[in-house]
């Protein structure tokens, strides 16, 4: 062993390289304020090392960046961990950077002859925030893609050359494939590779100018091993039990149907769909005093806010070797740097405030926002999970065809001006409740279902604001007959007879609730009960209630006063009827105030298409893939 | 050193203080700086956990040991000439995250000998090679002038019958299980589509 090393050291020089290493000299003893510079040297060989392996798992395409990182996070052997540990080791990083840049200005280490040192430890922290912007787009989801768009728009305002620079920045008009891989090529090669340069540099200046000693100094002189190494070590061991604390912060979560993955490390929301605006979109915490400035300045140019005033600061910061020569600048300086962190933290407090408080209309829209995000990135999961799987088209195409997401959709731009789609009687999933605020149409929540018919049946149902309370029907044979034959005709009968008469009009609704076919509604149930009471329904239906002397149903009835209740709700009659509900086959010249969507149906031009048609159709009848597990 | 000021003596602390703090730089700094790379050991290592796709999007085929029977071609299209032909073997692709329905996968050569009987002879007479070459997966080539089977790549070269003839490979081509049954309403032949280690001299799956 010895001889090996004799070997090398005559060759490279190695036993003087490792001394000088090591044997760095501490005036006054080894202390705990001077670890910080070694935190942030370990926070960046942690995001060297996970982020290169994270690297061997990406891809950067605007059809794969999601992809890939959702397989990291889901599927891949504790991708969640390293994930997390990438995402928070960079926000120890900006914090780690503060604390070291106060030590520096109160202990007065950017005097002579160290100026220049301290400029290059300024010039890091431009890199390390530019990189935490770059990182941030990465994973092209909502968050990142719309909180990056603010960003490189603020590059277009730089006078002159601003549109151009953006240009280059974003690599092309718009996002797109070629902004991933170049914020990518800038956040995994281009910027760590000039962080390197400059902390060599750094660190090569701090060794020949030597530790700047806190006075009055405490004890003998000590080296950098072991003892300064042992207290950087636990330092270190400290940050990295804070960002382990960060990664496992949500668990157990409250919702235990959420799997491991989703609820550990760093969150992953929805695809980025330039269709869809985010108005949930913040940059990362450490930024967010910028956000606030902007808009603490809009009255002024956003050039002011974005540009000239973090351009002042960074400038004055530049300037403190300088002002600092003096006694009382160098006082300035320690009041002006934690008047700037101060500052930060309350502009950071004031954004965290109005976005959470909840009460003002502006929170309540962000926070709708981001658990509609939230919810949508579940779904997208879930989606990702099925054994359909991701297209090779991405994930956002998988989201466009799912009945679940696109259904509500849908619903609000072309239904709910009229119809609601909620369950009156219980609290149902937010994401499929639509309340309209002035319905004058039905409620189609579980339209076709049993219990949606058995109210359609009903006397007093049928009046209220669910059926035909606002429709014009209210005055329409429909309602008469419900009136009389069915209202009328129970208002004498008690007991077993009441009963009895119940029971045929539920049998009724079964009949009709069959022709649907709602998978929803035949599942677990004793198929042989079920068929019983559709056929003794289906007598009723002709000869007892006679619905078919105006309706038609199957062989019996005629087309022509009332929609067929062939096939009633199902796939077909509602692409039919959708698409044009004064069709012969439906309300005629009876028909309210309904359009039709089809194209061609109508005199004007298709209101959906035919995707959008089945979608819709879709979704009315629930029929959307839903996890096994649920 | 910079440092103007004169040195002070550097007392030697007791010699136990000293190795405990040694010992204790180094431990906790060694732990410090493996936690990067133990924090990232599941994603490095996580391709040793899966297993190849095997292909085929299941249409309901048995199984052999595993491995799913994709449709090649319609038996009446390949003539009983016992000529190599190739084909390309087309299946549903689970990549990392993606799923892509249809894909190429790979190609096979069928060989049908003449037969009397019915499809069960046929079925007998049908022999199906991988393309792979078994030396270190080139991909080979049927050289009808030559009549045999040839790698491009280091020169090995293979009898119609799949015997190794000259050239580096340590074993002869890789066989593919076949068997007939209707698909879209007609004969057709179906292909166990696997690979197998290369470069060793048995056949050995590669699951």
């Amino acid at each position: 062993m010895t001889r090996l090393l004799d070997w090398l050291d005559h060759r490279t020089g190695c036993r003087q390289l490792m001394h000088d290493a090591l044997y760095e000299h501490i005036p006054g003893g080894a202390r705990w304020r001077y670890t910080w510079g070694s935190t942030l040297v370990f926070a960046f060989f942690t995001q060297v090392v996970t982020g290169t392996i994270l690297w061997m798992a990406y891809s950067p395409s605007t059809q794969t960046a999601w992809e890939s990182v959702y397989y990291i996070q889901h599927e891949m052997t504790a991708g969640w961990l390293l994930r997390g540990v990438h995402h928070f080791m960079a926000y120890a990083m900006v914090v780690l950077m503060a604390i070291h840049f106060v030590q520096v200005v109160v202990d007065g280490a950017y005097r002579a002859p160290r100026e220049i040192n301290f400029w290059l430890g300024l010039i890091l922290m431009q890199i390390v925030l530019a990189m935490a912007l770059t990182g941030y787009l990465l994973p092209w989801d909502q968050k990142g893609y719309w909180a990056t768009k603010v960003a490189t728009s603020m590059i277009s305002l730089v006078p002159g050359i601003g549109p151009a620079l953006e240009r280059l920045v974003v690599g092309g008009a718009d996002y797109g494939h070629h902004t991933l891989t170049r914020f990518f090529a800038l956040h995994a090669g281009v910027l760590p590779g000039l962080l390197s340069i400059f902390l060599a540099l750094h660190v090569a200046l701090f060794r020949r100018h030597g530790l700047t000693a806190r006075q009055p100094l405490r004890g003998p002189d000590s080296t950098f091993w072991p003892e300064q190494i042992l207290r950087d070590a636990v330092m270190c061991l400290g940050v990295l039990i804070v960002v382990l604390v960060l990664v496992l912060q949500n668990y157990p979560s409250a919702d235990a149907n959420l799997p491991l993955a989703a609820q550990l490390g760093a969150p992953l929301s929805a695809p980025a769909n330039p269709a869809e605006s985010y108005s949930a979109a913040r940059p990362e915490a450490y930024f967010l005093f910028l956000f606030q400035t902007l808009k603490l300045l809009e009255a002024f140019p956003p050039l002011v806010g974005a540009l000239v005033v973090p351009g002042i600061v960074m400038f004055s910061l530049f300037l403190m070797p300088f002002i600092g020569r003096w006694q009382l600048g160098h006082r300035f300086n320690v009041v002006w740097t934690f008047a700037l962190l101060v500052g930060a933290c309350v502009l950071t407090g004031m954004t965290y405030y109005a976005d959470h408080n909840g009460k003002t209309p502006e929170s309540q829209h962000y926070l709708a926002a981001v658990a509609e995000a939230e919810a949508q990135a579940a779904r997208t999961i879930e989606l990702a999970q099925s054994p359909a799987g991701i297209p090779p088209i991405g994930a956002l195409a998988m989201v466009a065809h799912d009945a679940k997401t696109q259904g509500p959709k849908l619903f609000r731009q072309h239904c709910a001006a009229c119809h609601s789609h909620f369950d009156p009687a219980k609290g149902d999933d937010l994401t499929q409740r639509i309340v309209t605020d002035t319905p004058s149409a039905a409620n189609l929540w579980r339209f076709g279902s049993r219990a949606w018919v058995a109210g359609l049946l009903d006397p007093e149902a049928i009046v209220s604001d669910h059926y035909f309370g606002k429709t014009k029907f209210i005055d329409g044979e429909m309602v008469g007959f419900v009136k009389v034959n069915i209202g009328e005709e129970a208002g004498p009968l008690e007991g077993d007879e009441l009963a009895a008469f119940r029971r045929k009009v539920e049998d009724v609704t079964y009949t009709i609730a069959a022709e649907a076919q709602l998978a929803y509604e035949n599942a677990g149930e004793q198929s042989e009960a079920i068929a019983e009471r559709v056929a003794a329904g289906r007598k009723i239906l002709v000869d007892d209630l006679t619905c078919s002397s105006c309706h038609k149903f199957h062989e019996n009835g005629e087309l022509g006063s009332a929609p067929d209740l062939t096939g009633y709700a199902s796939r077909e009659w509602l692409r039919a009827f959708i698409g044009d509900p004064s069709h012969e086959r439906f309300y005629r010249d009876t028909n309210d105030r309904m359009p039709a969507f089809a194209p061609g149906g109508d005199k004007g031009a298709a209101r959906l298409t035919p995707e959008e048609l089945e979608l819709i159709v879709s979704w009315l009848r629930r029929e959307w893939y839903e996890p096994a597990s649920k | 050193m910079a440092n103007n000021r004169p040195s002070q003596v550097v007392p030697e602390p007791p010699e136990r203080r000293s190795f405990l703090t040694r010992f204790a730089a180094t431990v906790i700094g060694g732990l410090v700086a493996i936690f990067p790379f133990a924090a990232g050991v599941g994603v490095l290592c996580d391709p040793l956990r899966r297993r190849s796709d095997g292909g085929g999007a299941g249409n309901g085929n048995a199984a052999a040991n595993g491995v799913k029977f994709l449709p090649v071609c319609p038996l009446d299209q390949l003539p009983d000439d016992g000529v190599p032909r190739r084909f390309s073997l087309m299946a549903d692709v689970t990549d990392a995250w993606s799923r892509r329905l249809g894909q190429p996968i790979g190609a096979v050569y069928l060989v049908r000998a003449a037969a009397d009987g019915g499809d069960d002879e046929a079925e007998a007479k049908i022999t199906a090679f991988t393309t792979t070459c078994p030396h270190l997966g080139c991909a080979v080539e049927f050289n009808p002038d030559a009549s045999q089977f040839e790698c491009p790549c280091h020169k090995s070269g293979f009898a119609p019958d799949g015997h190794q003839v000259f050239g580096p490979s340590r074993r002869g081509l890789d066989t593919l299980e076949v068997k007939l049954e209707p698909h879209a309403g007609q004969p057709t032949v179906w292909v166990a589509y696997q690979r197998f280690r290369t470069g060793v001299p048995t056949k050995e799956p590669i699951v």
